[in-house]
């Protein structure tokens, strides 16, 4: 009967050592800086500049370490879900992520969702329904809205009778169906016509061949950066048989293209801001579990030329540096 | 109670001891870091690069290439390497902003294990016997000079209205790529020593530093147009870049074209192949980038699978020297794909 009342002593004893050292384990790793991953695709490129800025203040103001993962282009759940899994092997605590096209991402989050907390940038996944799941992002619709009032507003006859090439960016994405809605809805009743539409796909097509191989146009909406960025480009050589170029882009050289004049306006999305508020609830995620990260969306600007350097734009410019 | 307790905490605290990265199998991560963003030779090696990788995935290996640039800052790129290595990768590769220093770079490789081909530039001899996992991949800046001097000094042979006060020696201006660059002093040295060596009289009106770009030598062009008007009779250009810039700038001068100098380049780029085309242009050297991304690529690979096979055919199992072509009007379609 002794005995085994030692032996019990013991074994509680014994565990609550172990208890204390796993209890100050825990603590210490408190301490420790905790890891966000950041998926977008092609992460080296410089259109994420502004984004990217945003997202390491924000880390940096909150004590996150920030692993921008190696990427190449994201054409699929399957690219995605592997980078997540190689980020989960490579213990971090919370994702911010871009989400890949296709219906098959929101399945592919919904088991990432029991894992680690993510949030959503720049877009919602593709879906009929919003995804429900925290999303930092512009207003999409939105933007393709801003498009249709600037051209209706700058055309000298309202668009009565003028033609339009859009080309939009990956199909079956979010800000895809809801910009190319917002610019339908936006020229509704102004009598143009909306030529052609052609989604672009980066790498493997030269796209001022394909729309030199299309109907000829007043206009060319670009709804896409880099569509933007490679259209706008080439518009130097008047490829486009004078078009003229209204677009969405965030990058610096979408910027510069604004600038030299390549295209006439531009929307801009603040990236900048996408990446400090979606770091900002998943570092309030990770100090409180239970805290509900919430969606919000992000300011759209639209410039012309003219704009460029009033003092009302500085912002906007700045987060590039 | 002390059992419960600890149960809770140790399947709280177990999924998190293991902090070493771990290796996707299957998956080959190669992380490119470029000096600069707007180099147009680079970017188009890159994407070579990306296409040979490409061309290597199979069923069982997928390919990953993610490429970043470090806008012309050591520091910055250092910092961009660090990230990437932090993100996870297995093969690194560096086009250095400063050839000369490599260090932190090569320790923060060393330390993961991490295997680097620099390429482009290249670091000195000591700093790649650091380590037996760094390799280079590129070309000898010397050979671009000499072939330019020969492109040149036959073409004004053949051409002697080159020369066009008849005072038996060519007028000339230099537009260097940076002050202080290894390939820039050894381009420029080797192409002005080859024309004399080839018995072209020279003169030097002046030399003009354009950091390798475009915008900047078309703008000390300008000024240059300004000052000798159409005494400059010959325009070498450390590449084609500044070459092309040059052109930019007696286009806006509005001068014909006989009064235009003649000028060459080195690197093949797509543009200054068609300034060749169209005469603007007399010559450049080609700088073979499918050869050397095609080399890159194979290397990556081989390394990755463990093989020895491309390391051994290096030279002293480090170095890939890529052989330069000369171009001009009467092969400049060899090149144009």
């Amino acid at each position: 009967m002794k005995k085994n009342k030692i032996t019990f002593i013991l074994t509680e004893l014994m565990l609550i050592v172990l208890a204390a050292f796993f209890i100050i384990r825990i603590f210490s790793d408190n301490e420790s800086m905790k890891r966000v991953a950041v998926i977008v695709e092609d992460s080296g490129d410089k259109r994420w500049d502004a984004l990217l800025n945003g997202l390491k203040q924000s880390a940096e103001n909150n004590n996150l370490h920030l692993i921008i993962c190696n990427t190449d282009l994201i054409e699929s759940m399957e690219d995605e879900e592997e980078l997540i899994n190689e980020q989960l092997q490579n213990n971090v605590d919370a994702f911010v992520i871009c989400p890949a096209p296709g219906k098959e991402t929101k399945t592919m989050l919904n088991r990432l969702q029991g894992e680690k907390p993510f949030i959503l940038i720049n877009e919602d996944t593709y879906a009929e329904e919003p995804s429900g799941y925290a999303t930092v992002k512009p207003d999409n619709y939105k933007i393709g809205q801003m498009l249709a009032e600037r051209l209706i507003q700058d055309d000298e006859e309202q668009l009565e009778n003028k033609k339009i090439g859009v080309i939009l960016g990956k199909a079956e994405t979010e800000e895809n169906v809801n910009r190319i809605a917002g610019l339908k809805d936006g020229l509704e009743g102004s009598g143009c016509e909306i030529s052609w539409e052609y989604n672009y796909a980066r790498g493997n097509q030269n796209t001022s061949e394909i729309i030199a191989s299309k109907k000829q146009v007043d206009y060319l909406v670009i709804l896409d950066n880099w569509a933007l960025e490679e259209v706008g480009e080439a518009a130097e050589e008047n490829k486009y048989h004078g078009a003229k170029i209204y677009g969405v882009g965030s990058s610096e050289k979408a910027i510069v293209l604004l600038d030299n004049q390549n295209i006439e306006c531009l929307v801009v999305p603040d990236d900048y801001e996408t990446g400090y508020k979606s770091m900002n609830e998943i570092a309030k995620k990770l100090r409180h579990s239970f805290y509900k990260m919430n969606s919000c969306e992000t300011e759209v600007r639209i410039i012309n030329k003219e704009d460029l350097y009033s003092k009302d734009l500085e912002r906007f410019l700045y987060s590039y540096e | 109670m002390a059992v419960t307790v600890t149960l809770i905490i140790l399947i709280l605290v177990l999924p998190g001891c293991n902090q070493k990265t771990k290796r996707i199998e299957n998956t080959l991560r190669v992380s490119v870091v470029t000096y600069t963003h707007d180099d147009p030779f680079i970017n188009a090696t890159v994407d070579e690069l990306k296409e040979e990788l490409k061309k290597r995935e199979t069923e069982e290996r997928k390919i990953i290439t993610s490429v970043r640039s470090a806008d012309n800052d050591q520091k910055a790129q250092n910092e961009i390497v660090e990230e990437m290595i932090d993100a996870g990768c297995d093969i690194l590769c560096v086009n250095l902003v400063d050839r000369t220093d490599p260090t932190t770079v090569i320790r923060l490789a060393r330390q993961n294990d991490i295997p680097v081909i620099f390429f482009n530039r290249e670091p000195v001899p000591e700093d790649l016997s650091q380590w037996n996992q760094l390799y280079y991949v590129g070309c000898e800046a010397k050979q671009s000079g000499e072939m330019q001097g020969e492109i040149a000094a036959d073409y004004i042979k053949n051409h002697p209205e080159v020369d066009r006060n008849q005072d038996g020696r060519i007028q000339y201006i230099l537009l260097e790529g940076e002050a202080g660059h290894q390939d820039a002093i050894s381009r420029t040295d080797s192409s002005v020593k080859t024309l004399i060596e080839q018995g072209i009289n020279l003169e030097k009106l002046s030399y003009l530093f354009a950091d390798w770009n475009r915008g900047q030598a078309e703008n000390r062009m300008n000024q240059i147009i300004s000052q000798y008007g159409t005494e400059v009779e010959m325009v070498i250009s450390n590449n084609d870049e500044m070459a092309l810039g040059a052109i930019e700038a007696y286009k806006d001068a509005g001068y014909n074209r006989q009064e235009w100098p003649i000028i060459f380049g080195i690197d093949g780029l797509e543009d200054a192949l068609e300034a060749i085309q169209n005469g603007t242009m007399q010559g450049t050297v080609y700088n073979d980038k499918e050869d050397q991304a095609g080399e890159m690529a194979r290397l990556a690979v081989d390394i990755y699978d463990g093989k020895n096979q491309e390391v051994q055919s290096l030279q002293e199992e480090k170095y890939y020297v890529s052989q330069y072509r000369k171009v001009d009007i009467s092969n400049v379609e060899d090149f144009i794909k």
